[in-house]
């Protein structure tokens, strides 16, 4: 055996030892350490829910002692708090965050923000979003142009939080950059709600005349569908009108669907007749989402239609189920094999 | 040059290759596992601020058809269906395909589950083998469970019956004896949610149950197991599902989802046409066929692995199933490259044609021909060198040195190998717990060596050899013992 292989074999036989070492040593040393954490954040949650939830002499022992953290100790309880956020609601939450505002949170999280760590930077837009602080808006739409994207995701949910309609244009903008924030977007502009709608109207409405706007104007539709709003049914109508309008169309009869209002079913009856299936799809099922039995006859004629594809064919079928009664009485009378199995599974719902 | 001179060149030359094509193929995994630690490292960072906890009460979250093809599997369906049942996901259906079991399945699950005959429309998109006799529903909980009877036709036909089947946008192929984490459905659509327009596939972990102790249908406490067999597979697992797909998927190269724990794209499946029936591993036959869709219609797609989610598996404990398993396994590769070689080094199929399928043809396929022919040397000039040492040689053919850099560079490197991926798996999911635990894996990664992965060659490549010589493929069933109630 030469040197050289003597250099080869001892290098990898003192790694693989090293690893093997690292490994137990890893280990071992990790499961006491987690077992040590859990005792104490266990000892830690306790004080938490009894200063939230306790009585009142109780509870306020619990927060004073709180308060009176200080260094490590008072990094933990903060680290703690956090995690707890966004499970708890109502007074319990106002009061969790109203202790770490008293202690200068906020200020800590908008230091993180800056860090040059993404992970430091991830943490702060996620403590933002978690203290819910209106002035936090400006760092955070800052940074849904990091180039972390765990850091986008966060600012991007945290926007959400804070639920301040001033960022909507900046989150959509976001979700046009990047596809993998769609979710996101969504979500953060549904948890602003309401106070949005103008905003994503308008912002559907140019997406309407702006080609390459497809994706910011569907979530823009999606998100007016579930929060709801009433206002945008004439946007959305006009992007059902408009043929050159493309998928953005699904989008808009999912949301009249989940609006609910009646007026959007002659619109939605009209589609309902184009060859598109996805549309089909998406205008069937909003009809029986909006459950108005003006759609029976119509939705009838569809049914009997030979050349409706499958999909199509169950959402029509679907919808007069949903609808009930008038809906009920016409898949009765077809001979569809879509109305059979829409009226059998009727009867397993009814518990039959 | 004389006779022995030729015969040393040719052995040296030989060994020469060897070492590189170990230390290549060695490397090239050892790339891939730092590849797996970034994203696991990345992957851990999103779990700290708990997403997945909000997505689960999200509205967006797209509905997914669980499809659980089941042929005479009367022993364990109702636990499997009853714990997919329970799965952690806002908007589900299961779907069991009956491929015309001869044994009780039917029935079990027609009473265990209230279920109603009803006529449901059956797409007919995807041309099928078996016919559909019958379809149920069960009159339980929230009535998500699907019961279709179809003749028997195979696996894949039964599952493209499922896809036709299927009501929901995305569909999720399970083993009919896989477990799954609660989560695991939440965590392996994530990607569709986050990315909607391209994401066409997503695929989960795999990983060894035995010697787990499982109770109602979910892996309760993770356990390595004692015997041989199962505890090396659970390193192996580690290391060429786990880590191998988590780097492939980070570099986009990911060609293998595996058909235990896969979701795809269901208007993509109805578009491909569904599983071919004609060939061996059709689950990895179906990704393949993606990528080369994506390539062929200059789609912006991706196949992604989601390294967290958790399907759990019975691996064979006898050597007569694991033959028959990994030489199915490998005669599916070969047909399936084989089916597929026009990808091979083509820009447009991008980082698939381009990287994994060259790799795959040089270092998976062809991998087990050049281990038996290692082995096959590394004997001889074991050989030779003993007759040199008592005598009986009298000429000095091979460089000692070459025989050892092989060692080196064949077992050694592999071992080495196999401890990253245990390192990995320390820093990152740590599924198994405890000292005793870890020094089983730790030894697995060194017997993994010995025997093992000989005998696991000399299997794959009669596999591969019988895809060429296109002999009658050996079917057989899977023999195993039951995910049932269990204690390690």
């Amino acid at each position: 055996m030469s040197q050289a292989v003597r250099l080869v074999f001892l290098v990898l036989a003192a790694l693989t030892v090293a690893q093997v070492i690292a490994l137990f040593v890893f280990r071992l040393s990790r499961e006491r350490s987690e077992r040590r954490d859990a005792a104490s954040q266990a000892a830690l949650r306790a004080v938490v829910f009894t200063a939230l939830l306790g009585d009142d002499d109780e509870s306020q022992g619990a927060r004073d002692a709180l308060r009176a953290r200080t260094g490590r100790r008072w990094e933990e309880f903060e680290e703690q708090a956090f995690t707890m956020i966004p499970k708890i609601k109502g007074d319990a939450r106002e009061e969790l965050v109203a202790l770490l505002l008293s202690r200068g949170a906020s200020v800590r999280a908008m230091t993180n923000t800056r860090a040059r760590s993404y992970v430091r930077r991830a943490r702060g837009a996620y403590q933002l979003g978690a203290l819910g602080q209106r002035d936090a808006v400006g760092a955070l739409v800052g940074l849904l142009t990091d180039h972390s994207f765990l850091v986008r995701r966060l600012a991007t949910r945290a926007l959400g939080q804070v639920g301040d309609p001033t960022a909507v244009t900046a989150m959509l903008d976001a979700a046009e950059r990047d596809p993998e924030l769609t979710r996101d977007v969504t979500v953060a502009l549904i948890r602003v709600g309401l106070a949005c709608a103008p905003e994503l109207r308008a912002d559907l409405d140019t997406s309407l005349h702006t080609p390459g706007h497809r994706r910011r104007g569907s979530i823009a539709a999606r998100a007016l569908g579930v929060i709801g709003d009433v206002g945008a049914v004439p946007v959305l109508k006009a992007v059902l009108d408009d043929e050159d309008a493309g998928s953005l169309r699904w989008a808009a009869a999912s949301a009249l669907g989940e609006i609910g209002v009646p007026e959007a079913v002659p619109v939605l009856l009209r589609v309902l007749g184009e060859d598109d299936p996805s549309l089909q799809v998406a205008a069937g099922r909003a009809l029986g989402a909006i459950g108005d039995p003006v759609a029976v006859p119509g939705l009838a004629r569809a049914l009997r239609d030979p050349d409706r594809d499958h999909d199509s064919a169950r959402a029509v079928a679907g919808a007069l189920r949903r609808i009930g009664g008038e809906g009920l009485e016409e898949l009765e009378r077809s001979d569809s094999v879509y109305a059979a199995e829409a009226l059998a599974l009727q009867l397993v719902r009814q518990g039959a | 040059m004389d006779v022995v001179d030729v015969v040393r060149w040719a052995l040296t030359s030989l060994g020469i290759f060897f070492i590189v094509y170990s230390v290549l193929i060695n490397t090239s995994f050892l790339l891939i596992t730092v590849l797996a630690f970034i994203d696991f490292s990345s992957y851990q960072r999103r779990l700290d601020f708990k997403a997945y906890d909000e997505a689960f009460a999200e509205p967006l979250t797209p509905g997914v058809s669980i499809l659980m093809p089941a042929y005479n599997e009367s022993a364990g369906i109702v636990e499997s269906v009853r714990a997919m049942t329970a799965l952690r996901y806002p908007d589900f259906e299961v779907v069991v395909i009956d491929d015309g079991s001869s044994d009780e399945t039917v029935p079990l699950m027609v009473e265990a589950f209230d279920m109603v005959e009803v006529p449901l429309v059956v797409e007919t998109s995807i041309a099928t083998k078996g016919e559909v006799t019958a379809t149920y529903l069960s009159r339980q909980g929230s009535r998500n469970v699907l019961l279709v009877c179809k003749t028997n036709g195979g696996k894949a036909d039964a599952l493209n019956v499922g896809i036709n089947v299927a009501r929901r946008p995305l569909v999720c192929m399970v083993d009919a004896d896989s477990l799954l984490d609660p989560d695991a459905l939440l965590h392996v659509s994530r990607p569709f949610a986050d990315d909607p327009e391209r994401v066409v596939a997503s695929g989960g972990v795999v990983r060894v149950a035995n010697g787990s102790q499982i109770s109602g249908g979910r892996v309760a406490r993770v356990k390595m197991p004692h015997r041989w067999l199962p505890r090396t597979q659970v390193v192996e697992y580690l290391r060429a599902f786990m880590i191998g797909r988590t780097g492939w998927s980070r570099m986009g190269g990911l060609l293998i989802i595996s058909g235990a724990f896969g979701i795809f794209r269901r208007d993509v499946l109805l578009e491909l046409g569904g599983l071919a029936t004609d060939c061996i591993g059709e689950d990895a036959e179906l990704v393949v066929r993606m990528h080369r869709w994506l390539g062929d219609t200059g789609r912006d797609g991706r196949v992604v692995f989601v390294a967290e989610p958790v399907a759990w598996t019975e691996a064979p404990e006898s050597r007569a199933v694991l033959r028959k398993q990994r030489s199915r396994w490998h005669r599916g590769l070969a047909e399936i490259l084989g089916k597929h070689k026009g990808m091979l080094f083509r820009k447009r199929y991008g980082v698939v044609g381009m990287l994994s399928m060259p790799w795959f043809v040089v270092f998976e396929l062809l991998a087990p021909f050049v281990e038996i022919f290692g082995v096959v040397f590394l004997v001889l000039a074991v050989a030779l060198g003993l007759g040199q040492s008592i005598g009986w040689v009298h000429v000095d053919v091979l460089n000692d040195d070459v025989v050892w850099y092989l060692l080196a560079s064949s077992l050694l490197y592999a071992i080495l190998l196999t401890l990253s991926a245990l390192v990995v798996e320390e820093f990152s999911f740590r599924r198994y717990r405890g000292a005793r635990d870890l020094a089983i894996a730790i030894w697995a990664a060194f017997e993994e060596n010995f025997g093992y992965r000989q005998l696991n060659a000399w299997w794959r490549m009669r596999g591969a050899i019988a895809a060429w010589s296109r002999s009658h493929p050996e079917w057989g069933d899977m023999q195993r013992q039951g995910l049932g109630e269990r204690r390690p």
